[in-house]
């Protein structure tokens, strides 16, 4: 095996026998800048955690199918009086992406829990706080889909008016992402114990019952008709929720996975 | 390299928490008597307004202990001192005991005023949510076996919870205030204000006794488990003495 | 009197009262007992471990018999 190794060697000259290292880090780096900057390595992160879902992206479709299960069975709580359907449907429809984030965010640290990708991520001099956005904007994307993917059974067992869809859809979109800056920082904790599945929801669940009233309220308001329009403003309660804690999760995100 | 000190459990402080809690029970007996007793009933509630002489003190009191709570999270992860650690675990425990006194003396004053257990009422509704918050912090010390993890985890989950105290209040606030017109009552008679403040101060103190106690525990269960005392081996080696 | 008023209701009174005092007096009781429990227990090793440290001989071995000293270890084992 070494032989024609040491064969190919002895035929280059001694100007290129040199140890392949220093060819290696230089090819790597680009010449006089240092590592990538915070930006950069956010998209690299947000961009990791896409391919991620991407790859286990069977569970993303079971997470939806856990999603649409919760609508089902709250229906059958409620019974088949279409009223009270329509009157619930706002809050059934948060409550049922409420408890698929717990399964979705859990599994965004699966996989770097299982392969112990996460210290070799800080090893590398990467920024937690880059990793966390990069991850927090990742399960951002994941839990519009999932509350996206939703909006079908809704329309069917609950029989909402359809024109308000798309409100509805950014909602969703302010929403999960209220629920994805705190959840990916429990996540970030939850993954490192045994007790996971049962710290994420006692943890998160609390923490965002401000999101799951505006939500909720905004939701009904959107679906069942606002006359004095207040739904803005349960909407502005959602985006002051996000201003407050994306900088906070991601300023305490770092010591929560240092070791 | 930070959390290096081993806590130590001060000598003085059982004697001043023993002091606290012996100024508190006899705050708490005069102003128990007096609202009890002397405090005349309130014109439109009658004898359950006497409630308030200790529900209002707990509320105060409530709050005070989870914003310590808080100040303690806040010098964990500045300060790294183990002592901080300990203060927290106190403050968390006697919050959630506090908030979960309140919710229960809440129910127990609406269900005569308004005929429901449970009123909504916007402070009362914030305090719950606290409740299952901290009680999970609480539970999330118990579920991480790593002191330095335990510390700075339930630290950062503290401050989260905390922050959130506003957001939740006016979030149920403006939800509630569009179905609820009654509310617990805000404005205190002048004759009622002394057994409030005989309470409030008496709670406080026993709050502090409380904690003193509480976080001289931690520190022991800390050092304890920080550096175990060594394995008594001394069974199996010859009984001729040392060596 | 018109309605509106609530009329009696002593036993609520009691029951705020005595849930909240019981409660704190339990908790505070139940702090007291471990931390006794605790320094008794680090108060008995100090012995020991000073027992150990000067040679005496049998002192060093099983001094405390040990169905007291498991007995203790396993109080501790509660808190």
């Amino acid at each position: 095996m070494s032989a024609p190794l040491r064969a190919r060697d002895r035929a280059s000259g001694p100007a290129e026998a040199r140890p392949a290292a220093p060819r290696g880090v230089a090819a790597t780096r680009p010449r006089g800048k240092p590592s990538a900057g915070p930006a950069a390595q956010l998209l690299a992160a947000f961009r990791k955690d896409l391919l991620l879902s991407w790859r286990s992206r069977a569970q993303a479709m079971a997470v939806v199918v856990f999603g649409a299960t919760a609508l089902l069975l709250l229906s059958f709580a409620v019974g088949p009086d279409a009223a009270s359907l329509r009157r619930f449907a706002g809050g059934f429809l948060w409550v049922a992406l409420l408890f698929s984030s717990t399964l979705a965010l859990a599994e965004s640290f699966r996989a770097e829990g299982e392969q112990k990708a996460l210290e070799g991520l800080l090893l590398l001099a990467a920024s937690p706080v880059s990793l966390f956005y990069g991850k927090a904007l990742a399960n951002w994307l994941q839990l519009l889909l999932v509350g996206i993917g939703l909006l079908p059974i809704l329309v069917v067992l609950y029989d909402p008016d359809l024109s308000r869809m798309p409100a509805l859809a950014g909602l969703l979109a302010l929403g999960s992402a209220a629920l994805s800056a705190p959840g990916t920082l429990y996540a970030g904790m939850a993954s490192q114990v045994r007790a996971q599945q049962v710290l994420l929801p006692l943890l998160l669940f609390p923490l965002v019952v401000p999101v799951l009233l505006a939500a909720v309220k905004a939701s009904s308001l959107l679906l069942l008709g606002d006359p004095m329009g207040q739904a803005g403003a349960w909407a502005l309660l959602l985006a002051a929720f996000n201003g407050i804690y994306w900088p906070l999760c991601g300023l305490l995100f770092s010591t929560v996975i240092e070791e | 390299m930070a959390f290096d000190v081993l806590p130590q459990p001060s000598p003085r402080a059982p004697r001043v928490a023993a002091a606290l809690l012996a100024a508190s029970a006899a705050l708490l007996a005069v102003g128990s008597y007096i609202g009890l007793f002397v405090a005349p009933p309130e014109h439109y509630m009658g004898e359950v307004q006497r409630i308030m002489y200790v529900h209002v003190p707990t509320a105060w009191n409530a709050m005070l202990a989870l914003t310590f709570a808080f100040v303690s999270a806040l010098f964990v992860l500045f300060k790294q001192d183990w002592r901080w650690d300990a203060r927290l675990e106190a403050w968390l425990e006697i919050g959630v005991i506090l908030s979960f006194l309140l919710c229960a003396q809440g129910s127990i004053w609406a269900k005569p005023t308004w005929g429901v257990w449970w009123d909504w009422d916007p402070r009362l509704t914030t305090t719950a949510v606290l409740c299952f918050a901290f009680v999970g912090i609480l539970a999330l010390r118990r579920f991480v076996e790593d002191p330095v993890k335990r510390a700075t985890w339930s630290a950062v989950a503290t401050i989260v919870a905390y922050v959130d105290v506003p957001i939740v209040y006016f979030s149920v606030k403006w939800w509630n205030s569009l179905h609820q017109t009654q509310s617990t009552p805000q404005t205190v008679a002048s004759s009622m204000v002394t057994p409030l403040r005989i309470n409030a101060f008496g709670v406080l103190f026993l709050m502090a006794g409380l904690a003193i106690l509480r976080s001289q525990l931690a520190r022991r269960k800390l050092a304890a488990e920080l550096a175990p005392p060594l394995p008594e081996s001394n069974r199996l080696e010859p009984t001729g003495g040392v060596a | 009197m018109t309605g509106g008023i609530v009329v009696g209701g002593w036993e609520f009174v009691w029951a705020a009262y005595g849930l909240t005092f019981v409660a704190l007096g339990a908790y505070g009781a139940s702090l007291a007992l471990r931390l006794r429990a605790l320094g008794e227990h680090s108060r008995e090793e100090r012995g020991a471990r000073e027992a150990r440290d000067d040679g005496i001989g049998p002192a060093s071995v099983g001094s405390i018999p040990s169905p007291a000293r498991a007995e203790r270890r396993s109080a501790e084992e509660e808190q």
